[in-house]
């Protein structure tokens, strides 16, 4: 492991749990640069376990809304602005899919649009992807399944076949101007900024969701899901000092308004990215900031297997992407397989068949072993016991032909029947391999 | 928490109980090799504990059986058979791992097969060999059959497989031939395979029973286990000279274990199999 590196919440968990990072509460309470409280505490709690704190916040994302002012133009639709609802969103998208006649469309997501695309979605209802005690799933949640059920609308009623948009991908479709609007990460802002026709390129906040129906956007109702990398150190470091230092200089205030100044990214500090948006001349990312201002922001779910289950959750729904009908039911299936099941059930689902080759390679040498089984039967049975004839097995009995009674043909009989045997029982034993073994 | 405390107890009983099991004859052994023979085939199970910790069994053994020999002969066998073992191994793994040469998957075929066909087939052919040179009752004799072995190729190959190519091909553009590749790049980089071979040879030599048994009858020439074998003869009622002669016998491989701990726990990780 190198020193010092940027830690993902994908991985954190596993991290931490296995004691790899270093511990970084003592430096931070000497450090006269870093104060936790400054920075964002979504991200400072992605790398917390328990007391502990492993990583220092680098950087933060929003998620924004961008459309293509020259499709809403030529549909005669209004722009997207702060007041529109998911409701509203639909409406424009569903306009724009109707007239545009199969060759433009209102919005595009794929199933691996999580954080950018329909999580956002999710919360907005009041639902849920993954607890805040990162243990169990919320797929299942009446409000998630609402949420996923407006989502089958969008796919069924807005959105190009999801053949088409597995291929292009929903950022080229958009850039490529067969949609009309995209969801996007401000870790992509440069993709857009930098595309053939940015000029026809806005960027507004998320619509939002009237949970109480009170007309306006309260807190809980606009939610944009943020994720943010954080500077670790490896727990094995020669230079722990050293590490921390560097660390701390990246995190401390002066650089994290330099970073986001520089238009690298928005920082890991509170306020430290007003100045991010100037850094794309000639095209307005203000939405970004206006994302946590309006809205809420939401710490991406995850949780000590994300990767495990961020790619069942995808494989499962791909399904349900295609035909909105089963939407439910993914849900319902990727919850029970989130939460899993009872330990003896894993261990009999999971650990067993995980286990089972290893298992079938033991059961293999086992038996072939016993069956050449000689030094026991010969130590503990004397030439004399009147039992011998009954525990004696084929080795023994090649030995006192072969050696004692000094009868080698007779006695290599025993061992080429030996041989016989354990050929018979390995074409046994392959076809049970093939029957019982999970390769992976 | 609690539930985890008690997870944990419960674990440790469980393993307390096999540990236990595991030992008892070791310390079944050792204990009787102090005791009387009365007291070692008295028919009240709870004779647990010699009366006197006499080392009486230990002295006759030691008097009766030339030990030291013994010891020689086991240590040398080994120590031959694991640097042959390993030699040979380490060479033929890296040409079926990493050269190509005409009729090389015929060659492996038949290591493979020797591999597959139990190991008693080759006794009397080996026994015939080594009995047609003279060579019966020698070292020579004791350590032929672990010259070269067909796991530790397959070991050893599997082994050089697993190395990245590009450390060779580095290598090659440094301008080593295919000595030098071997012997500095790739020959060092499979050492934990190399050491769970040895240890491997180690052991199975250690407790090689029969061939001993078949090509060094003398007590002059034969080593501790095929000695043991003999000795359970003369004493089949003496158990405490039995059991101290088998003492002996085994502290080699406990000072070995001792020492190669970690290596014989690795050993076991990496190859699967069971010592």
């Amino acid at each position: 492991m190198p020193d010092v590196f940027w830690m993902h919440s994908n991985v954190a968990q596993k991290y931490m749990e296995n004691d790899l990072l270093l511990k970084l509460n003592d430096y931070i309470s000497q450090s006269e640069d870093i104060d936790l409280a400054n920075y964002y505490e979504g991200i400072t709690g992605i790398y917390q376990l328990g007391d502990a704190q492993y990583a220092v916040p680098k950087d933060h994302d929003t998620v924004a809304l961008c459309y293509n002012k020259a499709i809403f133009d030529q549909y005669q639709v209004a722009y997207p602005d702060e007041t529109w609802t998911w409701e509203d969103f639909y409406e424009a998208a569903k306009a724009i899919t109707d007239a545009g006649q199969g060759s433009t469309y209102g919005y595009s997501i794929d199933v691996g649009n999580n954080q950018d695309g329909w999580w956002n979605i999710v919360y907005d209802y009041g639902g849920y992807v993954i607890s805040e005690d990162h243990k169990t799933s919320g797929m299942d949640d009446p409000k998630t399944l609402e949420a996923m059920e407006f989502l089958g609308k969008l796919i069924a009623d807005t959105m190009p076949a999801q053949s088409v948009i597995s291929e292009n991908g929903s950022g080229t479709l958009f850039t490529s101007g067969v949609t009309a609007m995209t969801t996007q990460g401000s870790w992509n802002i440069n993709t857009f900024y930098t595309s053939d026709n940015s000029e026809n390129f806005a960027w507004s906040v998320l619509p939002y969701y009237d949970q109480n129906g009170n007309g306006t956007a309260d807190p809980g109702e606009r939610c944009t899901i943020y994720n943010g990398l954080g500077w670790a150190a490896a727990a094995g470091t020669d230079a722990p000092d050293a590490a921390w230092s560097l660390i701390e200089w990246f995190c401390k205030e002066e650089n994290q308004v330099k970073q986001a100044d520089l238009g690298v990214t928005m920082a890991g500090f509170k306020g430290a990215s007003d100045s991010y948006p100037s850094a794309f001349e000639g095209m307005d990312i203000s939405a970004f900031l206006d994302m946590e201002s309006e809205g809420t922001l939401v710490v991406r779910p995850c949780s000590k297997y994300t990767t495990n289950w961020e790619t069942m959750m995808g494989e499962t729904l791909v399904g349900a992407w295609n035909d909105v009908s089963t939407m439910k039911n993914a849900c319902t299936k990727i919850a029970a397989d989130i939460d899993g099941a009872s330990p003896i059930r894993q261990f009999f689902s999971i650990t067993v068949p995980l286990l089972s080759p290893t298992i079938f390679f033991i059961v293999q040498t086992r038996i072939i072993g016993a069956l050449q089984q000689f030094d026991l039967i010969y130590m503990v049975m004397d030439t004399s016991n009147p039992a011998l004839s009954s525990v004696e097995t084929v080795v023994p009995v090649f030995y006192r032909y072969a050696f004692t009674y000094g009868n080698k043909g007779y006695g290599a009989t025993f061992v080429i029947l030996l041989l016989l045997i354990i050929l018979f029982l390995t074409v046994l034993l392959q076809k049970a391999e093939k029957k019982f073994v999970f390769y992976n | 928490m609690a539930k985890d405390k008690a997870n944990g107890i419960l674990i440790h009983v469980i393993l307390i109980v096999v540990a236990f099991v595991m030992i008892v004859p070791f310390l079944w052994m050792f204990l009787t090799a102090f005791k009387t023979i009365g007291e070692a085939t008295s028919i009240n199970p709870f004779v647990i504990f010699p009366s006197s910790w006499k080392l009486d069994s230990f002295l006759n053994v030691w008097k009766n059986y030339n030990f030291l020999v013994l010891y020689k002969n086991t240590l040398l066998m080994i120590f031959f058979r694991v640097v042959c073992a390993v030699l040979t191994a380490t060479m033929a793994g890296y040409a079926f791992g990493r050269m190509n040469f005409p009729g090389k998957n015929i060659a492996f075929s038949l290591v493979m097969i020797q591999m597959m066909v139990p190991a008693q087939i080759f006794i009397i052919p080996q026994y015939v060999m080594v009995s047609k040179l003279g060579l019966l009752n020698t070292l020579f004799a004791l350590v032929f059959p672990g010259v070269v072995t067909a796991f530790g190729t397959f070991l050893l190959k599997t082994s050089f497989q697993g190395l990245p190519k590009d450390m060779e091909e580095a290598a090659m553009v440094d301008g080593c031939n295919y000595g030098q590749r071997f012997l500095l790049v790739m020959a060092p980089l499979t050492r934990s395979a190399m050491v769970s071979l040895g240890i491997f040879t180690a052991v199975f030599a250690f407790k090689d029973l029969m061939w001993p048994m078949v090509v060094c009858s003398e007590a002059s020439t034969t080593t501790l286990s095929a000695a043991l074998a003999k000795m359970q003869g003369q004493f089949s009622s003496n158990y405490p000279e039995l059991m101290a002669a088998a003492l002996m016998a085994c502290l080699p491989m406990i000072i070995i274990y001792v020492i190669f701990q970690k290596q014989f726990v690795e050993g076991i990780a990496t190859s699967g199999g069971k010592l």
